[in-house]
């Protein structure tokens, strides 16, 4: 997962974090959450309400109960991240391997 | 082969290259120093170089101006010279990564074609970077990291 201190900084608490990993294992409830971690319920309620706002989460309902899971958006914004970033540096990587290469020949 | 990625958020990214795959593999890897984009570093001051230890295990790492030396990823698989494979510890704020940080993860795959190289590289169990999300918003704004690699590339197209 992201770092510690990356968590620190962007949601306060390893926690949260905890919360989150759990949540991006598989789709889950917020009684099965608390009943894997050394905290309460409603401070799980917390932390899955501010990963929600961070677009990292989101909530259906099945049946009665609701069920807490990646939220696409958030990790579409990370892909598209990354996907910018590579596109960069493999037209970088491209063009060192084909200069470097034509030197030797 | 194929890449059992386990995602179908991965970012799949794919470039043919006019060089043997034994050329490509080395400088994608000994050689990443020569075209990382150079404003992507986890540390602060500027980007001195970048390395890796070629071996599975071995570390991915980058030195400063001041000397300072820091790991960001981790050589997860070391075939030559077909597949390489690494551990991405950095999350989208570009913070040094704590030690036993997971990651991502970045598979490479360089396959012989008739023009040279078909290097495919799959950056995947992206969830590892969800926490940093709320980072990115800017980083993402203020992105230099594409133009600053072609920047590179005139650089040494330039000197050849």
């Amino acid at each position: 997962m992201a770092t510690y201190g990356t968590v620190l900084d962007a949601l306060g608490d390893p926690t949260r974090r905890a919360v989150f990993e759990l949540v991006a294992a598989r789709p889950v409830s917020v009684g099965e959450l608390a009943a894997q971690l050394p905290v309460s319920r409603p401070a799980v309620s917390q932390h899955l309400k501010a990963l929600k706002d961070a677009h990292l989460v989101t909530v259906r309902p099945v049946g009665t109960r609701r069920i807490y899971h990646v939220d696409p958006e958030g990790i579409a914004a990370v892909r598209q991240y990354f996907d910018t970033f590579w596109h960069g540096a493999l037209t970088a990587f491209k063009h060192v391997v084909e200069l470097e290469d034509s030197e030797e020949s | 082969m194929t890449i059992n990625t386990g995602t179908d958020t991965a970012v799949r990214k794919h470039i043919d290259v006019a060089a043997p795959p034994e050329h490509a593999f080395a400088v994608f890897t000994s050689g990443i120093d020569s075209w990382w984009p150079r404003t992507h570093h986890v540390q602060s001051g500027t980007l001195k170089c970048i390395g890796l230890e070629p071996r599975v295990g071995g570390r991915m790492w980058e030195e400063n101006d001041a000397g300072d030396v820091c790991s960001w990823g981790r050589v997860l698989t070391w075939e030559p010279p077909r597949v390489f494979a690494f551990a991405w510890l950095i999350g989208t704020d570009w913070a040094p990564p704590a030690p036993d940080a997971v990651g991502s993860r970045v598979t490479v795959t360089f396959t012989p074609t008739e023009g040279g190289t078909r290097v495919e590289l799959v950056h995947d169990q992206l969830e590892a970077h969800g926490p940093s999300w709320p980072q990115m918003k800017d980083a993402v704004a203020g992105d230099g990291g594409w133009m600053a690699g072609l920047r590179r590339f005139a650089e040494v197209a330039g000197n050849a």
